[in-house]
């Protein structure tokens, strides 16, 4: 795969910001998700729905809601993982970047990764209300997952992507500098 | 100053910091400290014994440098914490009091009368009358484009080892 990872457009960017809010706090958006698909409010999936059969579409909604689930539990883990890296600047395009490898990874995941990724989303869910934030364990679980499906090559092209981000940056920092004490004398 | 002074000069305060900086020497020197009974400061004989060897001129000049080196590292820091460079901060700044310090020992005619204008306010304590914000602009001349560059390339080198060390779980 070749994943393009020069400059992001704003709206990738604002995306990408939208992503990581999500992923900071993936307990309260896993349960928004069946929330809203057992409400039956889920809205896009096209005509293609209303041709299905009642049992074809609790079928398809369940696995549609299990995909958001897992999707929301895989990315907050991974960007708990580059968050770890303290990346500064870098954060944002390492996190889309990488989501964009992970994503293409998981695509057609093997039997294995798909029976650890359900036994850690079961017991995510299965968490007391109560408690807070999903136990380290299971977040081990998912971290697992995420570094077995990634290559030593993904990992090469995320942190390059975050060099890259903190370089442009740096630049930028000095290039503003310069610029607001060019005109003082 | 002459050229060939001015090189000398250099030369030997270039000694002095790299001795302090050489972990083979730190911990040589601190075998000796620590071995039985503490002779305090044992180990910087050497050291000290070099700055013995320095002219009053030299000895002036390099504690004018670290005058300036006072008064602008501390303000580098705090503008350099404001960059979200992440843990590369570290890295960067260590580079960057490197830079600085051969940027001071190297200045033009004109940085020197800037230099000696920094160390005589450390030493009447009138720091105030250079606030950050000039200094930053000054910091902006003093570090050349080269130097900028190669801090912002030690951000990214530093930045990219450690996405590769925390991918291994």
């Amino acid at each position: 795969m070749n994943i393009q990872h020069s400059e992001s457009s704003d709206v990738e960017q604002q995306t990408v910001q939208e992503l990581i809010e999500e992923m900071k706090d993936p307990l309260p958006a896993i349960e928004n998700v069946q929330a809203e698909d057992e409400s039956n409010c889920t809205i896009g999936t096209g005509d293609r729905r209303h041709t299905l059969s009642k049992a074809d579409r609790a079928d398809s909604l369940l696995k549609q809601t299990r995909r958001k689930q897992l999707r929301i539990l895989v990315s907050s883990e991974f960007y708990q993982m580059l968050s770890d890296c303290d990346l500064g600047a870098g954060l944002p395009e390492a996190g889309y970047v990488g989501w964009q490898i992970l994503s293409e990874r998981l695509k057609h995941p093997s039997e294995d990764v798909q029976r650890q990724l359900t036994t850690a989303l079961e017991a995510a869910l299965a968490l007391n209300q109560e408690q807070r934030g999903i136990p380290d364990d299971i977040c081990s679980q998912v971290r697992n997952v995420i570094c077995s499906v990634l290559s030593e090559q993904d990992w090469e092209t995320i942190a390059s992507a975050a060099a890259t981000a903190i370089q442009k940056h740096f630049r930028q920092k000095i290039a503003e500098a310069k610029a607001t004490y060019s005109g003082e004398r | 100053m002459n050229d060939q002074r001015r090189a000398e000069q250099i030369a030997m305060a270039d000694e002095l910091m790299r001795q302090l900086n050489d972990p083979v020497w730190l911990k040589q020197n601190a075998d000796i400290d620590c071995d039985g009974w503490v002779d305090a400061g044992n180990g910087l004989q050497p050291y000290v014994a070099a700055l013995k060897r320095l002219s009053t001129q030299e000895m002036r000049t390099i504690k004018a440098q670290a005058r300036v080196l006072s008064m602008l590292l501390p303000v580098l820091r705090n503008w350099m914490e404001s960059w979200e460079l992440g843990a590369s901060f570290e890295a960067v700044y260590i580079e960057a009091q490197t830079v600085l310090f051969y940027r001071i020992q190297k200045a033009s005619f004109a940085q020197e009368d800037w230099f000696e204008e920094l160390s005589l306010a450390y030493a009447q304590g009138t720091r105030a009358k250079h606030p950050p914000a000039q200094l930053h602009k000054r910091l902006t001349e003093v570090l050349t484009q080269e130097n900028w560059q190669a801090l912002a390339k030690v951000a990214a080198q530093d930045t990219e080892k450690r996405v590769l060390q925390n991918s291994q779980v």
